[in-house]
């Protein structure tokens, strides 16, 4: 090797590939091609044969086009999927309860109905009956959006529990202790409503328990009002 | 659709063993070049109308089989590069042969360099038929030419000045 250039070392080198054959089952596979592409669907057939650069560019446009899309729904605040947010008054993230320990549903003692309505980007409640506003604070994680024109109230996990004009029955809470992000004194802290009751923490726990009827007596016997 | 198919099977089934060789001396594994090669003829076959000239086939699949196997040493760069770099960390008395040392060194260079090295020193191209596998300029082929067989060089003087210094 030593008395030999480094061109003829790089031509002995490869010699060993001079007498390969392709294996058989490359030609079953190669003789394959023509059934396996032409099970594809037209779409992805036209893909492959594009040159990449045609690939590439159609990528490309539908990103822009996605994005496009976005931004028209969400950018420019018009309805979506998504829909648009609408501002609700909130509890503050509560803290944890200590281990072993867990919320159970308040005694329920208005009897409040409440009607959804909006009030520009807010979504606001009035007495159902007075039709006064009532400055609601709701559990924490609760949202609003607008869908379609019309304002929807969701629970913690998504849900909705309500609509633009629903009229929310055996409202439960209580007044003057609201802590939440902008609640204000004499504020009115939702904690269910329509049989349903919710933590601090905006997950549902159970039908409150309706408070024990009044018992009368007489010197008689018992008997209800 | 039949001529196109008749067509495909016989140019492909004639070049097969020239692909199936040019793959396998580009590739490391006979594995590998079994499937960069089945992706050249699914390339070929998708992009047939793109071959105006039948009796331009061998250098329009060459050229198929080349820029598969790119994109598969690409991918592959990182172990490659180990290869070299563990020959060179080798003491002298532990190198093989220089043949070992001159197929490592060749496994090392970067996939353009090793393609124009496999193009020029096993198939026996000339610098005008390897651009038109590559599809580069006749310039490009000869500047990655001699950069490549430099690099080459330098390695394989070193294999051969440790291995006398080893005797």
């Amino acid at each position: 090797m030593t008395n030999r250039t480094l061109e003829e070392d790089l031509a002995g080198l490869f010699s060993d590939k001079a007498d390969l054959k392709a294996p058989a089952t490359l030609r079953m596979r190669v003789a394959g091609v023509p059934d396996e592409i032409v099970h594809l669907g037209l779409v992805p057939r036209l893909a492959l044969a594009a040159p990449r650069i045609t690939r590439i560019a159609a990528v490309v446009v539908v990103l822009l086009l996605a994005a496009g899309s976005a931004w028209l729904r969400f950018g420019t605040g018009s309805p979506g999927a998504q829909g648009q947010a609408l501002s609700i008054v909130n509890d503050a993230a509560p803290t944890p309860l200590p281990s072993g320990l867990s919320y159970s549903c308040p005694l329920t003692l208005t009897n409040m109905s409440l009607r959804v309505e909006v009030a520009g980007t807010r979504l606001v409640v009035v007495d159902a009956t007075t039709l006064s506003p009532v400055d609601a604070v709701w559990p924490y994680g609760f949202s609003a959006r607008l869908i379609d024109g019309k304002a929807e109230l969701l629970a913690s996990d998504g849900t909705v529990v309500a609509r633009e004009g629903d009229v929310l029955t055996s409202v439960n809470g209580h007044e003057g202790s609201a802590g939440g992000a902008g609640g204000s004194a004499g504020a009115f802290d939702v904690t269910g409503f329509n049989g349903d009751c919710y933590t601090p923490s905006g997950v549902k726990v159970g039908s409150p328990r309706q408070p024990i009827p009044p018992v009368f007596s007489t010197g008689l016997g018992s008997q209800e009002p | 659709m039949a001529d196109r198919r008749e067509a495909f099977d016989r140019l492909t089934q004639a070049r097969l063993d020239r692909a199936y060789r040019l793959a396998a001396t580009i590739l490391t594994g006979d594995a590998e070049a079994e499937d960069a090669v089945h992706d050249a003829a699914v390339q070929a076959w998708t992009r047939w109308a793109t071959l105006r000239d039948e009796s331009r086939f061998d250098a329009w699949f060459d050229r198929i089989v080349v820029n598969v196997c790119r994109d598969r040493l690409r991918r592959s760069a990182t172990a490659a590069r180990k290869a070299i770099v563990s020959w060179i960390d080798l003491a002298p008395g532990e190198v093989g042969g220089e043949d070992d040392a001159l197929r490592q060194v060749v496994a090392g260079l970067s996939p353009d360099h090793r393609i124009v090295i496999v193009l020029r020193f096993a198939e026996d191209l000339d610098i005008a038929e390897i651009a038109r596998r590559t599809g580069q300029r006749e310039g490009t082929v000869k500047s990655r030419l001699h950069y490549a067989l430099r690099e080459v060089r330098a390695a394989y003087d070193a294999a051969r000045r440790s291995r006398g210094a080893d005797r």
